[in-house]
């Protein structure tokens, strides 16, 4: 099903029409030279490729902002309090909520952080919640949540600029929600958590995939762009070198490297993007660290199973938003339900990200079922299944103004500063295939902007 | 039982060094069977370092040399007051029960554990795994890196305390038995020490494997612990140039004769 075929976008339509071919045609070639990079990790090696774009926004009524707004904030406010449970006294485990199994025999558990206390306590600074419209029921429905690094906000504030300038016939005309100030969010976050200093984008360099991000999030919010090589730990502090030999003191540091690269001597000692000790700076509670250490047990495909009765358990409210229908290999009874449906099901390895290691069984041959089955038996813990859920499509613009479907997903983005904001915008992906489910750019998708209607006065 | 120990750890480059970074374990924890009554520590002769604590209890010291050196000399020396080896702490024994970095779960590992007919009591098989190690393993020294897994272990048979101690915990785990990994200082070895703790009936007890032994009233001291080696590592550091680099050990523990 489609979903800008509602009524919800014939606004957008209208004024689309009413745009003559030609100018469209020659705005989306511009377009396409303004180059939005997306570097592409496979098999080891790099691939400089653009993420490709599309014009047709996703569009968000406000009566569904202000739902999934509450929703975002509701589970964000738990996922923070669930990382503070898991670093200090663990109630949720010893109250059985969560089988312990599965924070302890995840790698993403960090017991070397335990009883660290950040800064406000505050651990999930930046997140983007990965959602879909299923369209039986025309209802929203989380299907990831990224609280360690998650990326791509730069991509549709980027074409929202870019989208404004070429066609201010849609913004003048329609109650579009401005979504210009994510610097400006990302900057009281950073001073929020601040320590005393500067705030810092800490950047693994120009060959990651998202360093374009970093550089544009820097200058527009007015933190210092910094490689590892830039910071070096005195004492128990961290500062910035300045090119006349001085030092700045950070006080707030939004890091874009995952915790295996920050700190050589704490993680990986073949890291050399990140900074030597940062993590004892941490430790003494002397930087504000977005997002903190060790936030990758809250946002494991296993542990998601349990977002819903964390909400219950710590803030004793129900869930507004839903998750998709997910069965634990773990848990005997939904293991025989994965081994014998696993036709109807998505079947994700919690081990990995990015749209690697996910399966549809529908896919795959009598002896790779086989396999995967055995695999599941071996290390249920290692496995969930999920419903594959029919989500929407949303069309996409081809140059000779043809529309074409796609599947969609939208990452919505918020900040947790002195509150939750969630960002009235998102990063819209689609499947280059149109027969695919798989929407992550890693996987050679596309994206949209997302467009929030206000109120109508 | 009061003990003294003393501590040396000598790097030395061929070529000069910089940017040189360090964090290391080398202040013994306290703890209810373990307190530490008071320890002094040079650094290249000089004081100059901080200390943080990490979240397994293990202090933390680190720093930066950022001028040019070829020796990386680090002294500690202490006296402590030792009790009985069995208690309790604030972590959750469950922590202790899955694989991690250096001990897999293994085919090899399930192979070697069906060839041991184990007693049932939780007790009984740890001190019979802990024997069994002793027994079929032989102590040698320069074949195994730090990052040799338990793997490596069973099929060369042959290492020193760290890959003795692996294979006791990843057993202990196979049967149910919380192990972590302790490093610390005992006497007569010449270098640091390795051994594990074991969660039975309550208590954490200490199990050395390289020596068949069931701690009690042991000169062992207690530096830090962990899930495995990596948790913890004694020294760490980072740094720019060096050439080749030559170690020197050595550790000292001295007993109250009363």
């Amino acid at each position: 099903m489609v979903e800008s075929q509602s009524p919800l976008y014939d606004g957008f339509k209208e004024i689309l029409k009413n745009i003559d071919p030609q100018r469209v045609k020659d705005v989306l070639s511009y377009m396409r030279t303004e180059a939005i990079n997306f570097n592409l990790f496979k098999n080891g090696t790099f691939i400089e490729r653009k993420f490709p774009f599309d014009v047709i926004p996703r569009i968000v009524s406000a009566d569904e902002f202000a739902y999934l707004d509450k929703g975002i904030q509701q589970r964000i406010y738990a996922l923070n309090l669930f990382l503070e449970d898991i670093y200090s006294s663990q109630k949720i485990l010893k109250d059985g909520i969560i089988p312990s199994e599965f924070v302890f025999s995840s790698k993403a558990f960090l017991p070397a952080f335990m009883n660290t206390p950040v800064s406000k306590n505050i651990r999930v600074h930046i997140s983007g919640i990965d959602l879909v419209k299923n369209s039986v029921g025309d209802s929203w429905v989380v299907l990831e949540d990224n609280l360690r690094v998650p990326s791509g906000v730069s991509y549709p504030l980027s074409l929202r600029m870019l989208t404004r300038k070429v066609f201010p016939e849609f913004f003048e005309k329609l109650p579009i929600a401005s979504v210009l100030d994510y610097p400006e969010l990302l900057l009281k976050t950073m001073n929020h958590v601040n320590t005393g200093g500067i705030n810092v984008v800490l950047t693994p360099g120009r060959y990651n995939s998202a360093f374009y991000e970093h550089s544009y999030l820097a200058k527009q919010s007015g933190a210092i762009l910094a490689t590892g090589e830039d910071l070096v730990v005195e004492k128990d502090h961290l500062y910035l070198k300045t090119y006349n030999g001085k030092r700045a003191k950070v006080g707030a540091v939004y890091r874009r490297l995952d915790d295996d690269a920050l700190d050589p001597i704490e993680f990986h000692p073949d890291s050399l993007i990140g900074v030597p000790n940062i993590s004892q700076v941490y430790r003494a509670g002397n930087v504000g660290l977005m997002n903190s250490i060790g936030n990758g047990i809250a946002d494991d495909k296993g542990i998601y199973y349990f977002v819903p009765d964390m909400i219950r358990y710590y803030m004793n409210e129900e869930p507004i938003l839903q998750n998709a229908p997910t069965y634990l290999a773990f848990f005997e009874k939904d293991r025989q339900h994965i081994l014998q449906n696993m036709r109807t099901l998505v079947i994700k390895d919690v081990a990995e990200a990015g749209g690697y290691g996910v399966v549809f069984g529908c896919n795959l041959t009598k002896s790779e079922r086989q396999n995967l089955k055995d695999a599941i038996i071996a290390e249920p813990r290692r496995f969930i299944a999920q419903e594959v859920i029919e989500f929407y499509d949303i069309e996409c613009l081809a140059e000779n103004g043809d529309f074409f479907p796609r599947k969609a997903d939208l990452r919505m983005y918020s900040l947790f500063g002195e509150d939750i904001t969630v960002w009235p915008g998102g990063l819209t992906r689609f499947t280059m295939d149109p027969d695919s489910y798989i929407v992550n750019s890693s996987q050679g998708g596309g994206f949209k902007d997302t467009w929030v209607l206000k109120d109508k006065r | 039982m009061k003990v003294w120990f003393n501590y040396a750890f000598k790097l030395t480059f061929s070529e000069e060094v910089s940017h040189h970074a360090f964090c290391l374990r080398i202040v013994p924890q306290n703890n209810s069977i373990q307190q530490v009554n008071s320890w002094q520590l040079h650094i290249n002769e000089k004081r100059d370092f901080s200390q943080s604590i990490d979240g397994f209890g293990n202090k933390l010291i680190f720093g930066a040399i950022q001028n040019p050196h070829k020796v990386f000399d680090v002294r500690i020396l202490g006296e402590a007051t030792l009790e009985a080896y069995m208690y309790k702490d604030n972590e959750s024994p469950l922590m202790y029960l899955y694989p991690s970095t250096l001990i897999p779960f293994s085919p090899q590992i399930y192979t070697y554990l069906n060839t041991l007919i184990l007693p049932s009591d939780p007790f009984a098989i740890a001190i019979f795994l802990n024997q069994t190690i002793y027994n079929n393993f032989q102590y040698l020294q320069g074949i195994s890196t730090p990052t040799c897994d338990t793997d490596a272990f069973l099929s060369r048979r042959q290492g020193v305390c760290q890959d003795f101690s692996h294979l006791l915990i990843a057993l202990l785990r196979l049967n149910a038995i919380p192990a972590r990994y302790v490093n610390g200082f005992i006497d007569g070895q010449g270098e640091t020490h390795a051994w594990v703790e074991a969660f039975i009936d309550g208590y954490w007890r200490g199990l050395d494997p390289t020596n068949g032994t069931l701690l009690y009233l042991s000169p062992y001291i207690k530096v830090a612990h962990g899930r495995d080696f990596f948790d913890a590592r004694l020294n760490r550091g980072i740094f720019a140039g060096g050439g080749k680099q030559s170690i020197g050990v050595s550790v000292t523990v001295t007993k109250d004769e009363q």
